[in-house]
This record gives C-alpha cells, structure tokens and sequence, in this order.
C-alpha cells in the first residue's frame, strides 16, 4: 500500500484502517471526512448485528478526530490520472496510431464478456445495487458518495490486466505505479486511499455463483463480509432474505409482490411445478407422454397475466435422469400464451415442430 | 474401441454413471439441449479436440470417440436463438454428450445433427440454463 503511494508521488497515509465489508469501508471513510453515521440510521440500512460490528471495529481503531484533510480520495489512482498517465505513456512508446490499435484489439479481450463484463455481473454489479437499494434515505447520502468513490478490485482489476497486458504486448516494462497499485489491489477488498489515510476492507467470507457466473443462492447469502453485511441473491438479482431462505415465499406472498422481477425470482425459487400446485393454475388439455422419457408427462397450464408478465402458458415436464436422490426433478418454463398442448410446448422450447419433438428417442 | 469410462478419465471430463449408453441416430435430448438429425445440412468441418467440446460450460460437453474425429461448427445462436452448432459423427466414429453433474450421457451414431439449446417465454425470450 506504501508503494502505491509512493510510486504516485505522495507521502505514505499516517492511518490506516481495515473494515470488514464495504459497506464499513465507506462508513469508515465518511466518518473520517468528518460525516460519522448515526447508529440507529446504520441499523436501518444494514440490521441491528451488522450495525454494530461495523461500528464496534470502527471504534476499535479510530479515536473520533476527523481527518486533517478528509474529502475526496486522491491517492494512487484517483480519479483516473493513473489511467490516463498510462496511456500517454504507451503512446509515446508506439506512436499514437499503433499504441491505439493495440489498446482496441485488447479491449476485445479485457471489455467483454471474457472480464469486464463478467466481473461486473457476477460481483460489483449485483452488490452496488444491493447497497444503493438500502441507502436510498438522504441521511445515506454521505456513505453512498463514499461508495462510488471507492478502489472496487472487481472493477479494477480488468483495467489493471489490460494495461499490463497492453505494456507486456509492447515490449515496454510495465511503470513501477502500475505494479505497486496491481500488488495493493491484489493484497485486499474495496479500499479508498485517502490524502493522510487509508481505509482497507477484506475480502468476503461467501461468494456464490450460478453456472452464468452471476451471483446466485439458493438457501442463503449469496455473498456475506465478517462483519454480517449479506447479499441474497437469485441468478444475479438481489432478493430479500426471506425469500431464498427455508421455502422460500408462499403463493399469496408471491401474488402481492408489486416487483415483477421479484415475483419471478420468487417463483424459481419455489417452483414453477409447486407454484402450479398451489396457486391452482387451470390445466390445459389433459397430460401427454413425454417422447424418449419413458413414465414421464408432460402438462401445461394457464398462467394468468402479471405472474410472468403478459398472458403465457407454463409447461411442467420432468428430467430423464434422476438425481442423485433417486428423484425425477420437475421442472415448468413459461410458454407462448397460444400454444395448444404440452408436446407442441415442449417442441416450441427446443425451437421444433410437434412433429420433431415426438421423434425424440432418448432423454437425459 | 474407446470405452466410455476412458473418455470420463480425461482431463477436464468430470463425470458420473458410465451405464449402458445406447448409439442412436434420431432426435434426442439432454437436459435443456436437444439433437435433432439433419440429413440433409452441409456437415461440419471442425475437428471436436481430444478435450471435447464444451456446448455448455460447466455442464454439456461434446466428445469424439473410435474412429476419425467428429466435427463441430459452432453457430453464434445471438441472444436468443436456440442454434448452438452442427454435429457430423463420421462412419466409424460415436459422439458423446456428457454432463457434469445431472443428466446421463448420450451417444450419437454416424450422420449430420443439429444442436439446439431451450428456451422459455421471458419478456426477452432467453435460454434455459440448467
């Protein structure tokens, strides 16, 4: 961390603190700029237990004194200097056509889908939402701007790959400032360096991910920090607690819900084949053998509109593999609303005719 | 003849019951993919390597068996469209399908297949991932 200060020009921090999560990152820093959080507002954004581990740790190593000079960070990296200092750097080193070409054939590889994008969704997409959905109050504003100020190495680190890769490709050493950031942001969590301090945060302690790479779990915390600050997530959107833990919500909970996100998110979890059960959707025709699923049937059902947004139809089919329990598991995908029967359905999810599906052999 | 067991011990393959797995040359499904044969497509040309094919990632992975190797065209299916590629099992030769945790396998005898992912109705039609 001394080196990254170092190789920017600036004299080392005097104070150091480490906070569990980045909720208490920023609630560190805004204290430190002489916005200290009321315990009861705390509370209300992260609940009473996380309120006040985070306040405890805070207190364990601050004595209350705001910082000399607080405000914005502007330590190794701020405000993209660093970045763009890089890029000046290469194009003095390759010329500015070459220096630029190469920096767009890598931003193929570093932008997209392979990192950017993928850190992104998976990690500090779904947590800034999270926060901002519990920081909305304006007595938040101050831990909210602390926040976005905040080095997130998810972000970072897409940038830092580029451009070491972008210095490697060119044959050129990479800036002994580059190093000293990339080593910091490899040595901890979201921190914020500040002009006299430095406010570091761990890593979390839970880190669940579907098979897309987006933050998903389906009977806890899809992520969770020392200090008990938790994200509940499914495939990727953030949930509350409730309703991933034990059976998740019940139909007239998932009924009244005005999120249609949520409600969706809330019916996965439970099942569309339960959700069938129990809301008492109208079955369509009567049930049909599914091709190359010897035993297994196929059914499909009204779903009315709002539940899945428009007016659709759902069709309940079952694996032809069991799991390893010895159980079929079932399953149900929303349908067209005009589809007439459950083959047709099933056709139409594999993108068939009804004619095609019916040949199926084998299913696993 | 490359059994299947061989196949389940190579790296990067992570897999399950090695049961009977009957050769079939129709349609059939695993899962959310489903394989449909197409006499009539132009057949692949890519050789599907020794580590196979991963159509899914972490889940469906496409092997070559016995014979010369299968080939797999993949086919940018775009943000919704349920095309994944085009399988060509050259006389001789057996494709398996695998999955890493929740479906048997399938094997597929000698001819042109076309392979498709599922979909569901969303506000945005996008594709099952199982």
């Amino acid at each position: 961390m001394h080196a990254a200060y170092a190789t920017a020009g600036l004299p080392p921090p005097q104070r150091t603190l480490w906070m569990s999560s980045p909720l208490g990152g920023a609630v560190a820093t805004a204290a430190l700029g002489g916005r200290p959080v009321a315990p009861d507002a705390l509370a209300r954004w992260a609940g009473p237990g996380a309120a006040r581990r985070i306040l405890d740790e805070l207190h364990l190593q601050w004595d209350g004194a705001a910082s000399g000079r607080p405000g914005r960070p502007t330590g190794p990296d701020a405000a993209g200097e660093l970045w763009r200092s890089l890029r000046s750097r290469l194009r003095r080193e390759l010329g500015h056509g070459r220096a630029e070409l190469l920096w767009e054939r890598l931003g193929a590889e570093f932008d997209g889908e392979r990192l950017g994008g993928r850190l992104w969704r998976g990690f500090s997409g779904p947590l800034r939402a999270h926060l901002a959905g519990r920081l909305r109050e304006p007595a938040a504003d101050p831990v909210r701007a602390r926040l976005a100020e905040a080095v997130d190495p998810w972000a970072e680190a897409y940038l830092l790959a580029r451009h070491r890769q972008a210095f490697a490709a060119a044959g050129v050493a990479v800036p002994e400032r580059l190093a000293a950031l990339d080593d910091a942001v490899r040595r901890t969590g979201w921190w914020w360096p500040l002009p006299d301090a430095v406010v570091l945060t761990e890593r979390p302690t839970v880190l669940r991910h579907d098979r897309l790479g987006a933050p998903h779990a389906a009977d806890g915390p899809a992520m969770a920090y020392a200090d008990g600050v938790e994200v509940h997530a499914w495939r990727g959107t953030p949930v509350p607690a409730d309703l991933v833990e034990g059976d998740g919500w019940e139909v007239s909970r998932i009924l009244a819900e005005p999120d249609a996100d949520l409600r969706r998110c809330a019916v996965e979890r439970r099942g569309w084949d339960r959700f069938a059960a129990e809301a008492g959707l109208p079955q369509v025709g009567a049930a049909e053998p599914d091709p190359g699923n010897p035993g297994r049937e196929l059914r499909l059902y009204e779903l009315p509109a709002g539940i899945h947004g428009a007016a659709a139809r759902l069709l309940v089919c079952e694996n032809g593999s069991p799991d390893r329990d010895g159980t079929h598991r079932r399953f149900g995908l929303p349908v067209p609303a005009d589809i007439p029967d459950p083959t047709s359905a099933a056709a139409w999810t594999d993108g068939v005719d009804r004619d095609g599906y019916a040949g199926v052999q084998r299913r696993t | 003849m490359t059994t299947l067991a061989a196949v389940l011990d190579r790296p990067g393959v992570e897999v399950v019951d090695a049961l009977d797995v009957p050769v079939i040359s129709g349609a059939q499904c695993q899962g959310d993919l489903i394989a449909l044969p197409r006499p009539l497509a132009a057949p692949a040309t890519t050789p599907v390597p020794p580590g196979g094919v991963d159509l899914v990632p972490d889940s469906h992975t496409l092997l070559s068996c016995d014979g010369p190797a299968c080939r797999f065209d993949v086919r940018d299916p775009g943000p919704s469209g349920p095309v994944l590629g085009v399988l060509t099992v050259p006389v001789g030769a057996t494709a398996y399908l695998v999955h890493s945790e929740e479906h048997g396998a399938n094997a597929f005898g000698p001819g042109t297949y076309e392979i498709r992912r599922q979909r569901e109705r969303a506000d945005v039609v996008r594709r099952v991932a199982d």
